[in-house]
């Protein structure tokens, strides 16, 4: 089977740093894949650069078979691949209606605006609830929640999440990963995970890939991982 | 009394106006975050091409005015594409745009004196009809300024909470980040808000026309006011623009009462000073919506 993300050979940075030194990564449909490692790693930036935010330096990325390198986040949107950003990935100023509907903005139809607002309702009943509050306003675990619900507006076959658990109490980052569980099991989204919560990202995940600066050091079960000597080599 | 007034009368005129350079300075700063001091020759550019409808083409007022608005679009668009894109798709400071947008200022002037020359330009036949109300006379221009600005306040207000530009308007403002990982595409919206905010400038331009005439360098005060307005306001605030508008024309105008001419144009920093002393954020931050 061929993969739906397969990543080969990338090469990122920004200015004179080389962030990323030629990784190779296939992510199957329907799969969990968390990416760990340090702090500058390279996690991010591999996970930018798959979704277009910043050029590739050599490598190639394929979505479902087709070349995407470099093409433009509002593309990768409209095939179905979905970034969630570290740290606060919503509109601060706005509403959490209006960052939904900023979420699906590719979306002209106004019925299949409402189906998916719906869907991420159902999903994140707190958002209902909260729908008319400014962005800014919500609690750390609602944020990260309209962020992940802004990412699914736009019905992804591939989400990827950079960090969702960052600053978040631990009984939220439960939350968060169980949501993210679900919406692979549901919608059999493809979800490409970044985390340094070991623990978090190990119990979601069905395969972990270690990143140590910028190159791809482990890819395999997570349990493998969970062999205390094996993960301290790595890191 | 008759004096104070008048001069309420004055200062809420230049409010208005004040407010309408303002609103258009501050969509384009409060959202792409450039300090575009270039809006002022691209102002008085739009003065200059009302002023050649009039003049050349023969064409009476009401139609000439559309000159403007068309005419800073596409002056104001044209600058964001040639001059300030090409920077920003470097990556270079925000330092580094601004001394772009001083350095344009001063070009852009030169070629508006090397084309006109330095004197005023005046629309051909035009007089301001003058309304004496009990004791204050208020002219023509300074309602027109009023209701402009209202019916643009609220035109403006519509479309950024209603059309699909106007959401990717209001996101760029928010974060550019966010705007471009949800698919927005940035450097479009960033030009409709170029022609946008310079339309916007434009009617203040086409007023100072109807007002005193065109010169090179009438943009110079303009910009500067239109900046402290949108920092007084807050920005990216329709009703930040508009209250600062009328700050600025209101304590400038009254001001007279007490402080002797030669400062008048000295209060509007005088006010930016201490507002920002208390409330940085401006008067409406966060209250775009």
């Amino acid at each position: 089977m061929s993969a739906l993300l397969s990543i080969s050979g990338l090469v990122a940075g920004y200015g004179k740093k080389t962030v990323v030194n030629g990784v190779d990564l296939d992510v199957h449909a329907g799969e969990i894949v968390t990416v760990l490692g340090h702090n500058g790693a390279g996690k991010t930036t591999l996970l930018r650069t798959v979704f277009g935010l910043i050029k590739a330096r050599a490598g190639t990325v394929r979505f479902d078979g087709r070349a995407i390198t470099g093409r433009l986040p509002s593309d990768n949107i409209a095939d179905g691949v979905a970034l969630v950003p570290q740290g606060h990935g919503i509109f601060r100023t706005l509403s959490v209606l209006q960052n939904l509907e900023l979420g699906g903005f590719a979306i002209t139809d106004r019925r299949i605006m409402a189906e998916r607002i719906d869907l991420v309702f159902g999903l994140f009943p707190i958002l209902k609830e909260r729908q008319a509050q400014i962005g800014g306003t919500l609690s750390g675990g609602q944020q990260q929640m309209l962020a992940i619900g802004m990412a699914l507006m736009s019905a992804p076959r591939l989400l990827i999440l950079d960090e969702p658990s960052i600053g978040l109490a631990p009984v939220l980052v439960e939350r968060v990963m169980d949501s993210i569980r679900e919406i692979n099991r549901s919608y059999g989204t493809t979800i490409l995970l970044v985390e340094q919560n070991l623990k978090h990202g190990l119990a979601v995940a069905g395969r972990a890939v270690v990143l140590n600066r910028g190159l791809k050091v482990f890819d395999g079960a997570p349990a493998e991982l969970a062999d205390q000597g094996k993960l301290l080599s790595l890191f | 009394m008759e004096l104070f007034a008048q001069l309420l009368v004055n200062g809420l005129g230049n409010g208005s106006y004040y407010a309408l350079l303002g609103l258009g300075f501050g969509l384009i700063f409060g959202t792409t975050r450039i300090v575009h001091f270039a809006y002022g020759p691209v102002f008085a550019f739009s003065a200059f091409a009302v002023w050649m409808a009039g003049k050349f083409l023969g064409l009476p007022l009401w139609i000439a005015v559309l000159f403007g608005p068309a005419a800073a679009s596409v002056g104001g668009a044209a600058v964001y594409w040639l001059a300030y894109r090409p920077f920003e798709q470097r990556g270079m400071s925000s330092h580094s745009v601004l001394i772009l947008s001083l350095g344009l200022t001063i070009v852009l002037e030169s070629a508006l004196t090397l084309g006109f020359g330095p004197s005023i330009h005046t629309f051909p036949d035009f007089a301001a009809p003058i309304f004496i109300l009990g004791p204050v006379f208020v002219t023509g221009l300074q309602l027109a300024e009023t209701v402009t600005l209202l019916v643009l306040a609220v035109a403006l207000t519509r479309f950024l909470q209603h059309t699909r530009y106007g959401k990717g308007i209001l996101a760029l403002g928010d974060d550019r980040d966010m705007a471009r990982i949800v698919g927005i595409d940035t450097d479009r919206i960033s030009l409709v808000v170029f022609a946008l905010g310079s339309a916007i400038s434009a009617v203040a331009g086409v007023f100072t026309l109807l007002n005193e005439g065109a010169t090179p360098t009438m943009g110079f005060y303009p910009v500067f006011v239109a900046f402290v307005v949108a920092v007084v306001g807050g920005l990216g605030s329709i009703p930040g623009a508009i209250a600062g508008g009328y700050m600025v024309g209101l304590v400038e105008s009254l001001g007279l009462w007490q402080i002797p001419t030669e400062w008048q144009n000295s209060i509007a920093f005088v006010l930016l000073f201490v507002v920002l002393m208390l409330r940085p954020q401006g008067l409406f931050v966060g209250m775009k919506r």
